[in-house]
């Protein structure tokens, strides 16, 4: 039997799952003591308890590790040298200000606009910590400035380590490329700690299969692997619960209502895709180019408190629910007096709370749901277009399912799906989902091929490397990029698998100078979609 | 009202007018880019508006196509004309505080009778844009600003006859460069005398000519006119890199021009140096229009030679000329005209420079005390084999009553004319009927 375990590590409870054969074998939950490698550990015994270690075909964990680290916002950023050229000025980005500016600059066709001088020499030398991130715009088409910084730096032993914007993120977008390099060097070592302790506790009780890492766009990325950008496996929102709902439930496009304490995300499936945000997470504030599902929030969950005067919700956590103890009634004890659920010890909620004023509340929070709902369909329709044939998509609708998850999910599902007219649909084991999802994952692969023959040269973008390949037009460059694409997806799963791969983004210019055409540009970007191993049957 | 500025950015990757045309996928690729790293799209003063199509009847409603739209047009027009739109809707509506539509193919040189294209235009998105706007919602007068380096013949011809737009053109000298016209005898029709001005200048001007003409006689006269709404035909081909034209401005004098202009709503016309200035005057326009410095866009390699006291004498005189014509054009006739009876009448010769045939065109305002005028013309096109007669019947958005049963009368007296194809634009109804007098058939646009 081939089975796939999950773990969910961080937040209130560690979560584990094991699946063989479309069967959810078992599940549990393990209160955190805060100390998240003791939670691995008892979670890691606590499997062994069913299964033996040899059975296990593959062991996947989620974590919020690097999310709290980050949140936490205990750290200092090393020294931030950004090359931005001519453009935006540098203090109107959404980027932390205390760069380091040189004059150094390439332009959108990497050519060396101004190259790095004795004066931006000088400005290097007073560079005093031990680590730097080195960001140039257009980078990623020419890196031959941030590594000369680099070459600066290390020869002269002014730091120890560097980073650079090209490696490290792949596209365009010269603000979140810095945030994310920014992140990637201050997470690597609280990581590696994380990484390293997991691998004692795996080797001690003779764990030696396959270890992967969900990552936030609900890929894999395995465990062996350095050079992992820690800031991939930040999860922000339901990412496994998401990948847990396509297996627990039989239809191919819904919505997930992840209701949480305070806050409710939304997420959508279709045609079996998750949908992905067009842009990537943002940190601490700081756009990012992590890439993520579309996650969209709102502000109300099962511990939000109520104006007792006029029911309505507020944004305040003031602790949990009257049923489990608290000192204000919440949405939870709402829903208790309505008998839409029933939680905690439900006759204290009913003893304080009138049925007037909890309906008042329910009105409140389905309005709040209902308008995050019609934001998420607004923002699909106004997504940009630049071509003739996405002007002429049909207008984008709502799923007909929504699949609730979280502990007030049952009874609210049932009324926002009234309120919407669409379906809800109840799945077995939802409070595993997390965990389900994560043992269940599929790597996701993003290739992006530019090539540009007047330049002749041909980039894969996110490897950052230039590829030997001379595509005499797009079509030639898109066969080339689902191969790439699949070779990708092997390398970081061996399995018999024959991944599905889509075609994104697909353009050809014609280059011209002077009145003839002196070549082609060509972009081609094709994805191998985030999916399950198999579905549960019941 | 929101403070964020609107961007509709349609650089219509899948259409060309040739695969090496100006006019091509290419123009604005590296803008894109440029755009793309510069991170423009996350900026929260941005708001990205999602480009869409027109309807024929928008387009009716300016222009009068033939052979026939669908013939005139491709979806690439629709999306261009349909983004200038959803820019001024967002706009009217108060979710922006401006906007910008950064699209493609352009349109400044789309006449009122459209029989092909020309300059690389086949429809005017500004024009289209304030018909739409004066037909939906209660606008009367607005003003467009027309910067391209290229005189706007097609914007200057659409609203020749109308006192409620007031459009003003600063371009290159025609006598040096296409089309060829925008002298400043060419003022304004009969029935709107003033209310169509242009600035030549002479080729080598820079950022100081342009910036002189907007503070001395462009602003003043603005503040004078008070319009609801200023739309500016931004065209990048001003621009010292230019390889069509010979002015010479640079991104951030663009900025300041829009700065001081503060248009409602800007839209893209021209500009072919898609690698040394589009990136740039784009990004600088974005900027100055949200509120934010475009102090550090700066062009590689900048060369500008100075202007010489004689260009300088020049502008001033242009200046001067136009601000005392604004001042007492009430006293003014237009000369361009001839009257016959109660119609002013001029004909006139117009090269379609891509399509290489000319069209010869009489042209009659109705001389009319209560409202613009009816507008009736014969246009036609001699392409050898393929010769177009067509006869136009125009009533503009505030006809009389007398008028409006002229344009009726003449409609029903030429059904059984010999004209190619007659049309009918009711600008008052928003009702626009082509009839073919041959066929004896009516097609209405909906």
């Amino acid at each position: 039997m081939k089975i796939f375990v999950g773990i969910d590590v961080g937040g209130t409870f560690t979560d584990y799952a094991a699946l063989a054969d479309n069967k959810l074998l078992f599940g549990g939950k393990i209160p955190n003591n805060n100390d998240y490698i003791d939670s691995f550990q008892k979670c890691i015994e606590e499997i062994l308890r069913h299964i033996s270690p040899d059975n296990i075909a593959r062991l996947t964990i989620s974590t919020t590790v690097v999310t709290n680290f980050i949140t936490a916002n205990k750290f200092s950023f090393p020294t931030c040298v950004i090359m931005p050229g001519p453009g935006i000025n540098p203090e109107a980005l959404p980027i932390p200000q205390n760069f380091l500016q040189i004059g150094a600059a390439m332009d959108f066709r990497g050519r060396e606009v101004t190259p790095v001088t004795e004066r931006d020499e000088q400005i290097l030398k007073r560079i005093d910590t031990p680590e730097c991130a080195i960001i140039g715009k257009f980078s990623g088409r020419n890196a031959k400035h941030e590594a000369k910084v680099a070459k600066i730096l290390q020869s002269q032993n002014i730091v120890k380590k560097t980073y650079l914007g090209n490696v490290v993120s792949a596209g365009l977008n010269f603000p979140r490329r810095v945030n994310t390099t920014l992140f990637y060097a201050v997470s690597k070592v609280a990581f590696n700690d994380f990484r390293n302790a997991i691998k004692k506790i795996l080797t001690a009780n003779n764990l030696h299969t396959n270890v992967f890492f969900l990552t936030s766009n609900g890929g894999l990325v395995n465990f062996e692997d350095y050079d992992i950008n820690p800031v991939e496996t930040v999860l922000s929102g339901p990412v496994g619960s998401l990948l847990g709902a396509k297996v627990l439930s039989q239809v191919s496009s819904f919505i997930i209502i992840d209701i949480g304490g305070t806050t409710t995300d939304f997420a959508l499936v279709l045609d079996d895709k998750p949908l992905f945000a067009d842009k990537g997470i943002n940190l601490n504030g700081y756009p990012t180019s992590v890439p993520a599902f579309a996650v969209y929030s709102s502000p109300l969950g099962g511990d939000s408190p109520i104006d007792l005067e006029t029911g309505y919700l507020l944004s305040e956590r003031k602790g949990p629910a009257m049923a489990f103890g608290g000192q204000h009634p919440t949405l939870t004890d709402a829903l208790n007096v309505l008998d839409i659920i029933k939680v905690g010890d439900n006759k204290i909620s009913k003893a304080f709370l009138s049925i007037e004023i909890s309906k008042l509340a329910l009105e409140h929070a389905l309005n709040l749901l209902k308008s995050a709902l019609e934001n998420i369909v607004s923002s699909w329709q106004s997504e940009p277009a630049y071509h003739v044939w996405e002007i002429k998509q049909p207008i984008k609708k709502l799923p007909t399912y929504l699949i609730g998850l979280g502990g007030a999910a049952q009874g609210l599902t049932q009324e926002v799906a009234k309120l919407l007219k669409i379906q809800p649909l109840f799945v077995k084991n939802y409070e595993f989902a997390n965990a389900i999802g994560t043992a269940l994952a599929k790597p996701t692969v993003t290739v992006s091929l530019r090539a540009d023959t007047t330049q002749n040269i041909c980039v894969y973008i996110e490897e950052n490397r230039k590829i030997p390949f001379k595509p005499s037009n797009v079509n030639e460059l898109t066969t080339y990029a689902f191969k790439l694409a699949k070779e990708k997806y092997a390398d970081i799963y061996n399995t018999q698998d024959s991944p599905q791969v889509t075609v994104v983004e697909e353009d050809q210019f014609n280059v011209v100078k002077g009145f003839s055409t002196s070549g082609k540009i060509m972009n081609s970007k094709v994805v191998i979609p985030a999916d399950v191993v198999f579905k549960v049957v019941n | 009202m929101s403070a964020r500025t609107g961007l509709a950015f349609f650089p219509a990757f899948d259409w060309c007018i040739t695969p090496n045309h100006p006019e091509r996928e290419e123009r604005l690729l590296y803008t894109k880019d440029q755009l793309k790293e510069e991170g423009i799209f996350d900026l929260s003063q941005i708001m990205e508006i999602r480009p869409q199509f027109a309807l024929l009847k928008d387009i009716a409603r300016t222009h009068a196509c033939f052979p026939d739209i669908k013939q005139n047009i491709t979806e690439g027009h629709l999306a261009a004309a349909g983004s200038t739109i959803a820019v001024g809707e967002k706009y009217i509506r108060g979710q922006i505080k401006n906007g910008f539509a950064l699209v493609r193919p352009p349109g400044h040189h789309a006449m009122h009778i459209v029989h092909g294209n020309r300059g690389f235009c086949n429809i005017n998105n500004e024009a289209i844009l304030v018909e739409y706007l004066r037909k939906n919602y209660n606008i009367k007068k607005i003003a467009i600003i027309d910067t391209d380096v290229h005189h706007g013949d097609g914007t200057q011809d659409i609203f020749y006859h109308d006192p409620n737009i007031l459009f003003i053109s600063i371009h290159q000298d025609g006598k040096t460069l296409y089309p060829g016209t925008g002298f400043l005898q060419e003022y304004g029709g009969p029935k709107a005398v003033g209310y169509n001005i242009n600035f030549p200048l002479p080729p080598g001007t820079t950022d100081e000519g342009f910036l002189y003409v907007l503070e001395h006689a462009i602003l003043p006269i603005l503040q004078d006119f008070k319009p609801e709404i200023i739309i500016n035909s931004a065209g990048q081909d001003n621009h010292f890199t230019d390889p069509l034209a010979r002015m010479q401005m640079t991104a951030g004098g663009y900025a300041k021009l829009n700065e001081l202009l503060r248009p409602d709503i800007a839209v893209l016309e021209g500009g072919y140096s898609i690698e040394g200035a589009l990136p740039y005057v784009n990004l600088a326009i974005i900027l100055a229009m949200a509120g934010l410095d475009y102090s550090k866009v700066i062009e590689p390699d900048t060369t500008i030679f100075p202007m010489t006291n004689a260009m300088r004498k020049e502008i001033k005189y242009v200046c001067e000329a136009n601000l005392k014509l604004w001042k007492h054009k009430h006293t003014i006739k237009n000369g361009e005209f001839e009257k016959q009876g109660s119609w002013f009448i001029r004909t006139k010769n117009i090269f379609y420079d891509t399509e290489g045939f000319r069209v010869k065109q009489k042209e009659e305002i109705a001389s009319c005390m209560h409202c613009q005028g009816l507008k009736v013309i014969n246009s036609f096109v001699d392409k050898g084999s393929k010769d177009t007669n067509a006869f136009i019947i125009s009533i503009p958005p505030d006809a009389c009553e007398a008028c409006k049963n002229q344009a009726e009368l003449l409609y029903q007296n030429n059904k059984t004319s010999n004209f190619d194809t007659m049309f009918f634009q009711d600008k008052c109804n928003d009702k626009y009927i082509y009839y073919y007098p041959l066929e004896k058939r009516e097609e209405e646009i909906i």
